[in-house]
């Protein structure tokens, strides 16, 4: 089996050309997760999750008794009406499920914390947009600092528990960007190192047989070393003392959004105590990132 | 059990609101956030604590009441709510939907009723809603602030829309510094005795009455605290607070009459029983400085036995506003 | 342990400004014969000294540019000279990293070194080669370099050289050395500069004190994030912990454990002795390694710590790890090895202004 796993729409073409690897599937709605994973589990794959990208509402989402056992990662653009939502929780409850709501509105911060609070794995996608940085503390500081047991929040989760002082931690994992462990493909087999670099066209290779060597390709071996021109070029964030848990990732906003560097700092204070209280909770079998 | 406000907004003017003061200085859309509501859940939770009141002002008014219920309701908190039972159409509506069919094991309704009589007919159909359609998860509610009140009505809202068959008995108590209605010392034995003398019909028609805090012991006299003893079937308490009461803007303080006083962030303690304790070592200090309402209760060994705790202690604090600053400063604070 | 500093050349191909042997007009570079003669003088001197080892340093200029082939004849000739003795023989090397290829790792690997020293400034206009010392690709050459060496599971440390270039932004310049090396592995050595300050970039003791200073409490508060950080991590082996790990310049034990051998033979006491031809203990063209190791004038660095203990570093609290520092700083200042280190007052500063106060460590 391969080493990387590659993230792919749901094209049963492409599907039937690829045996024996790991798979993140994207559905192309949320009718067809059932179908997505099961047409992917055959010819030995082995699917990490199915994905679904939404603009709309968590509670117009149509949770379904099939979908369990089905390891998923929802997309949405806001939770909708609480009361929606909460009919669907004891459903919601009993699938192995990562929900995700977007940083460009306001109001996700505490929906992500109220979802949290009830228990239910969740994250915190990264949008456009400026977005308040006491705002992302604050979850931060709920997601690891929090008095009692609740929901895992990504991507603080994720940094506290994987954060290691000899390797940089890349909470690009979360979403799949990360070109040590993700390669994205489309349809057409042209591979990209991310989902945003295969929409934009900036590929690394095409077809599949080019996975076999990919390690050998140069442009493949740019992108892991990427983060290395932020030091070449004296870039501010190669001078942050919380390089290491965030490798430059708002360095396009740092000028009209300040704050991320006091944000990765608290957040490495609170990785420490993260790591020093020893707290080990016991999660459901969420599928791995 | 910890009393969250909501909001401190309220849609009634009772003349013996001790929560008067706080609800005038308070902000229209000071309201609590969910942010802080998950918080307070959070600590209560993490205290093993897992019963909480809400209230207000009038608590129906925050725009997410009915979502903070079911929220609590979700995390498995017993939620008791202290209303006036005067709703808008829109959130009697969604209430009625959400709430109706909730186990009472789970969830109640305190319904603070005045007495028809002195209500505007508005009011008083709002309340027959209200307990029309959460009459069997309500317990009514009385605030005494005058000697000769009148407890009828409530016995007719009992049976006729199958109210909890207790009645929650509440002293109007003084703010201190501030002008409410409230029974003064001298009279309180007038208002024992009228308690008393509905002790016969209570028990013909099986219903409780039951004390709130506040009430000092020996407004009664040793025949009428048998017979209240005989109705309450042994349980009877003359007890004070602490009432531990969290505010929208995550204030905390020890009951409403004194929440002027020793008022506190809720971020400064780690835990419920540390504002217990805090608000109870506090309130000791005082009642050691006076020991209750009436001058004898300096030396009752009954106060000292804690089976009363010398009346509410807004009584005290109001003493102490008159005199001179000769005590320990905290009583000033 | 004998420590050889190896200089088989003085070629460069970088201009860093504290450098003292890439001023030399001539740089000069070892001969096959001289090498072979090398490798024959090691064996001698290990057969003659049972459990001995030796660890040979690959120093420069820059040794990758010998070239392929140079270390290729290193390994036939240990092979042919020193059969029985090469296990006992510590290959290492120290360089800039822009040369490197996976061949040269290849070879690295048969001389049984599995990592590699080099040195580093983020400031631009440090290092690099020209007079302009064009840091840009330099450094993206260096990181290729470096790119290799983790490809090819080679471990590395680093120099940061401290300037008054650097004074202006020590936290800066903590961070930045800490995000490329995550946990530390970096040393910060102090510009050493003998004769004329030609670039303007030397510092008192006490302005290196005061830079560590400014570092020392962000180190101390998150030390587990960067462990390898020196020298504070060997102040704390040292004074907390009471382990001996101080470097050479601190052991009073150099007098007989270091040799230098330059690119003609030269044989000096150490790096720093050769670079600033301070000290000769003749040529290995003429004098045996055995002869060049048991040279008498090695004998006023042992008398140096007698008299340093009973004179000027008598009832000093930091002998043990001091030792009165290198001979050769007292040379900068007294044209001779009797004194105490020049850097003495800095390192006190250090210890006073800051390490004890941080650390709450009473010594």
């Amino acid at each position: 089996m391969r080493e990387h796993i590659l993230v792919c729409p749901f094209d049963e073409s492409l599907l039937s050309r690829l045996h024996d690897e790991s798979l993140v599937v994207i559905a192309p709605n949320f009718e067809q997760i059932p179908h997505v994973y099961h047409t992917a589990m055959q010819r030995s794959n082995r699917v990490i999750c199915v994905v679904v990208y939404s603009k709309g509402s968590l509670a117009a989402v149509p949770f379904h008794e099939s979908w369990k056992g089905i390891p998923i990662a929802i997309y949405a653009g806001e939770m909708g009406p609480f009361k929606e939502f909460m009919m669907r929780l004891p459903l919601i409850r009993d699938l192995n499920i990562r929900i995700f709501l977007n940083s460009d509105k306001k109001e996700n911060f505490t929906a992500l914390h109220i979802i949290s609070s009830l228990h239910i794995n969740c994250g915190l996608e990264f949008g456009e947009s400026d977005f308040d940085w006491e705002a992302l503390n604050d979850l931060m500081t709920y997601a690891l600092y929090g008095k009692v047991h609740h929901g895992v929040m990504e991507p603080f989760q994720f940094i506290a528990s994987r954060y290691n002082p000899e390797r940089l931690t890349d909470f690009g994992t979360v979403y799949f960007n990360n070109p040590n462990i993700y390669l994205h493909i489309d349809k057409d087999e042209n591979i990209a190192i991310s989902r945003k670099d295969l929409q934009k066209g900036n590929f690394i290779a095409k077809g599949l047989n080019e996975l076999n060597d990919i390690k050998k390709n140069k442009k493949f071996e740019e992108a892991l070393h990427e983060w290395q021109n932020f030091f070449l070029q004296n870039n501010t964030c190669a001078f942050c003392p919380s390089w290491r848990v965030c490798m430059g990732k708002f360095t396009d906003t740092i000028e009209r959004n300040p704050g991320c560097q006091k944000f990765f700092a608290d957040l490495m204070e609170a990785t420490d105590h993260f790591l020093a209280s020893e707290h080990k909770k016991r999660e459901r079998e969420v599928w791995q990132l | 059990m910890a009393n969250v406000l909501l909001t401190q907004q309220c849609v009634r003017s009772c003349p013996y609101c001790f929560a008067k003061k706080h609800m005038a200085d308070s902000e229209p859309d000071d309201i609590l956030t969910w942010d802080n509501m998950i918080y307070i859940a959070d600590l209560m939770e993490s205290s093993n604590e897992m019963g909480l009141s809400l209230l207000g002002g009038e608590p129906t008014l925050h725009p997410q009441f009915v979502d903070f219920v079911m929220y609590l309701l979700e995390r498995r908190f017993h939620v008791n709510v202290f209303t006036s039972g005067i709703l808008s159409e829109k959130m009697f509506n969604e209430a009625e939907r959400a709430l109706s069919a909730v186990s009472p094991d789970r969830f109640s309704f305190v319904c603070n009723v005045n007495n028809p009589d002195k209500s505007p007919f508005s009011e008083l159909e709002n309340v027959r809603r209200f307990l029309k359609a959460f009459g069997h998860l309500t317990t009514p509610g009385f605030n005494i602030y005058k000697p000769d009140f009148n407890l009828d009505f409530i016995l007719q809202y009992i049976n006729e829309y199958g109210l909890h068959r207790h009645i929650r008995l509440g002293i109007a108590s003084p703010i201190p510094g501030q002008h409410n209605v409230y029974v003064p010392i001298n009279k309180m034995k007038d208002m024992a005795k009228q308690i008393v003398s509905y002790l016969p019909i209570l028990e013909r028609l099986k219903i409780k009455a039951g004390f709130d805090c506040g009430f000092p012991m020996c407004i009664f006299n040793e025949e009428e605290i048998g017979k209240l003893y005989k109705h309450n079937s042994g349980r009877l308490s003359f007890g004070c607070g602490p009432a531990i009461d969290i505010g929208p803007d995550m204030t905390v303080w020890g009951c409403f009459p004194l929440s002027n006083i020793h008022k506190k962030s809720l971020y400064e303690f780690n835990s419920v029983h540390e504002i217990r304790d805090y608000y109870r070592n506090l309130h000791q200090k005082v009642r050691t400085e006076v020991a209750g309402i009436f001058d004898e209760c300096d030396d009752c060994v009954y106060r000292e036995e804690m089976l009363c705790m010398g009346g509410c202690l807004a009584h005290s604090y109001n003493h102490f506003l008159k005199e001179a600053n000769v005590r320990f400063k905290e009583i000033y604070q | 342990m004998a420590t050889i500093i190896f200089k088989p050349t003085e070629k460069c191909n970088s201009n860093c400004i504290y450098c003292d042997v890439v001023v030399r007009k001539k740089p000069k570079t070892m001969s096959y014969e001289l090498l072979e003669l090398i490798f024959k003088n090691i064996d001698e001197y290990l057969k003659s000294i049972p459990q001995e080892r030796i660890q040979l340093i690959w120093h420069g200029g820059e040794p990758l540019l010998l070239g392929e082939e140079y270390f290729q004849k290193a390994i036939e000739l240990q092979e042919k000279h020193c059969r029985d003795t090469k296990h006992r023989i510590d290959h290492a090397i120290q360089s800039n990293l822009t040369l490197m290829n996976e061949k040269f790792l290849g070879l690295f690997r048969q001389l049984g070194i599995n990592q590699v020293g080099t040195s580093f400034d983020p400031i631009a206009g440090v290092r690099g080669p020209g007079a302009e010392r064009d840091s840009v690709s330099y450094n993206s050459r260096f990181f290729k370099g470096l790119n290799l060496l983790e490809k090819h599971n080679f471990g590395w440390g680093f120099i940061y050289v401290v300037t008054k270039k650097s004074l202006a932004r020590p936290l800066d310049i903590f961070y930045y050395l800490t995000n490329m090396k995550l946990s530390g592995g970096f040393m910060l050595n102090p510009v050493l500069i003998y004769g004329e300050d030609r670039e303007n970039i030397g510092i008192t003791t006490e302005e290196y004190a005061d830079f560590l200073g400014a570092i020392f409490p962000e180190w101390w508060k998150h030390r587990n994030r960067f462990p390898q950080v020196n020298p504070f991590k060997m102040f704390v082996e040292n004074i907390i912990e009471k382990k001996k790990t101080v470097g050479c310049e601190d052991t009073g034990r150099c007098a007989y454990g270091h040799v230098y051998i330059g690119p003609s033979g030269e044989a000096s006491q150490c790096g720093r002795a050769g670079d600033w031809e301070i000290i000769s203990y003749g040529n290995i063209n003429e004098r045996s390694l055995i002869d060049i190791m048991k040279d008498k004038q090695r004998e006023q660095f042992i008398e140096r710590n007698d008299i340093l203990m009973n004179g000027e570093c008598k009832g000093c609290p930091w002998w043990e790890f001091c030792h009165g520092g290198c001979p050769l700083d007292s040379y900068i200042k007294y044209k001779d090895f009797k004194h105490r280190t020049n850097r003495c007052e800095g390192k006190k500063l250090f210890l006073e202004k800051y390490f004890f106060p941080i650390t709450g460590i009473r010594f």
